[in-house]
């Protein structure tokens, strides 16, 4: 009942969108001739210091009390609480900004740009989820991140995907980690916030384009659970190398397993590993072949994703806004404005810079992304080629686990287990 | 403490160091950096526009404006 309750809460908020998405300016502003100004329009101010501290101090105590609820309760009562309170807080309340998702561009843009002043917060917010991901899973996934959680509110009737295909979609976040890496690195955009799907509904602003990719997120999200973060976010992919190696995390069993199956199908993300029998083990001749092969096939898989990744430079690089306003004045188009000239172009010419420094700096930039290119298909074909290995790989299991990566710490699998802590076996009637 | 919990302590141990390299350098950096902003792609999104009185923050909202009066 509480959960309904929250779910129809939730849904009456993110229907406050749809007033805005259809908002459009009914009349252009007057042009007075007596020489009257319009008055500036009055703005709210900027977050003050003291407030972001603040954030970084919730964002603290939100993780501790999730990894306890994870970890050490095994409560998922408690998860969906928190769930609710991240979306209010780091969602509606400090309307996504910063989230650690996003906050991966800003480290990337001040590691590669000297100069540019990234503030501690961000940095905070940045680390503090890779810690606590090192030491206890992924428990911000769980129930701190605001764009998962609202998602996983939604995720009322869950179907399992086939596994080949979960691996496969699992590489796109990898691919969109890079290429965010990329134009950060270049001082290019923040792809990630540009196209985050759920920002629009959190700053209850969202253009109808955002608000229509937000809702198809969501409404997928009602039988897919959590679309974005498993098969879209960037900082969930680096949250899934990082929790590989996590110190503690959550089981499903809190004592030994005793092979019941009830916790089989309960995971909506697919991340319980089944047990896998001794007598499946392949003999070790074919596994040592296949360990050459791969060895092989994985230096080669990175060089062609460099070669074909610096092939398509140019075409990464048109997204520059310098390189665009350089290949415009250069072909003449006038970003297809036929009318008058485009504001870029008469912004340049204001600026007094000459076209030569325009063309020099552009040629600069497409340099940076032929090695980024590079990088960015190299780092592809590494991932292509582990994905291939991850497959092929024989492993060991006497129980139902987690699995470290893909395991977003929901809790969902807990209730299912019948165990308790002194090993004793609840019995249903 | 087996092997994979050995390679797993060791793993989590570079991470952190990592972590821990690059706070370190970005807190140095800042502590250095006086206060400037290149990037005007950021003052777009950017929640601080609106009270920012940096070069780049004054072009990209005098153009705004001008776009919005057009």
């Amino acid at each position: 009942m509480k959960r309904k309750l929250a779910i129809v809460f939730l849904l009456i908020i993110i229907s406050l969108q749809i007033y805005n998405a259809f908002a459009i300016q009914r009349f252009p502003k007057p042009e007075f001739e007596s020489g009257h100004t319009q008055p500036p329009t009055i703005t709210p101010d900027p977050r003050s210091n003291a407030l972001a501290i603040l954030d970084v101090f919730v964002l603290v105590a939100a993780l501790s009390i999730v990894s306890w609820l994870v970890v050490k309760k095994r409560s998922r009562k408690g998860v969906f609480w928190m769930s609710i309170f991240a979306v209010l807080y780091f969602g509606f309340f400090r309307e996504g900004c910063v989230c650690s998702v996003g906050s991966l561009q800003n480290i990337t843009l001040a590691l590669f740009n000297p100069e540019y002043s990234i503030p501690i917060t961000v940095i905070a917010f940045f680390i503090l989820p890779i810690i606590y991901t090192l030491f206890f899973g992924r428990t911000f996934c769980a129930g701190v991140c605001p764009l998962g959680t609202l998602q996983d509110i939604f995720a009322l009737r869950p179907m399992p995907i086939k596994s080949w295909l979960e691996k496969v979609l699992g590489i796109i976040p990898f691919i969109y980690l890079g290429l965010a890496v990329l134009y950060a690195a270049t001082s290019t955009d923040f792809v990630i916030c540009r196209y985050d799907p759920f920002i629009g509904f959190f700053r209850l602003d969202a253009s109808f384009m955002m608000f229509m990719i937000g809702g198809i997120f969501l409404l997928i999200g009602v039988f897919i659970a959590r679309p974005y973060c498993r098969f879209l976010c960037p900082y969930g992919a680096l949250l899934n190398l990082v929790s590989r190696f996590s110190k503690k995390h959550i089981t499903i069993t809190p004592a030994e397993c005793i092979q019941c199956r009830l916790c089989e199908d309960s995971c909506p993300f697919g991340a319980i590993d089944k047990p896998v029998l001794l007598k499946e083990k392949e003999e070790r001749p074919i596994a040592v072949r296949r360990f050459v092969m791969l060895s092989i096939i994985i230096p080669l898989l990175i060089l062609v994703g460099g070669f074909t990744g610096a092939q398509f430079h140019e075409n990464l690089a048109s997204v520059n806004s310098k390189v665009r306003l350089a290949n415009e004045l250069l072909n003449n188009t006038n970003y297809g404005e036929t009318e008058q000239e485009a504001f870029e172009i008469t912004a340049f010419n204001a600026a007094g810079q000459s076209k030569e420094e325009l063309y020099n700096e552009a040629a600069s930039i497409i340099r940076q992304f032929y090695y980024g290119g590079w990088i960015l298909g190299g780092f592809i074909g590494l991932v292509f080629g582990l994905t291939l290995v991850s497959l092929s790989v024989f492993k060991y299991r006497e129980d139902y686990t987690p699995n470290k990566g893909t395991c977003l710490s929901c809790a969902r699998c807990v209730d299912y287990c019948p165990v308790l802590p002194e090993n004793k076996v609840i019995i249903q009637k | 403490m087996d092997r994979r919990q050995f390679l797993s302590s060791i793993g989590r141990g570079t991470i952190l160091a990592g972590l821990t390299a690059i706070s370190g350098v970005l807190i140095y950096r800042n502590s250095k950096n006086t206060d400037q902003c290149t990037f005007d792609f950021i003052c777009q999104d950017c929640r601080k526009i609106k009270s920012c009185k940096q070069p780049e923050a004054i072009i990209f909202k005098r153009g705004k404006e001008k776009r919005n009066s057009v």
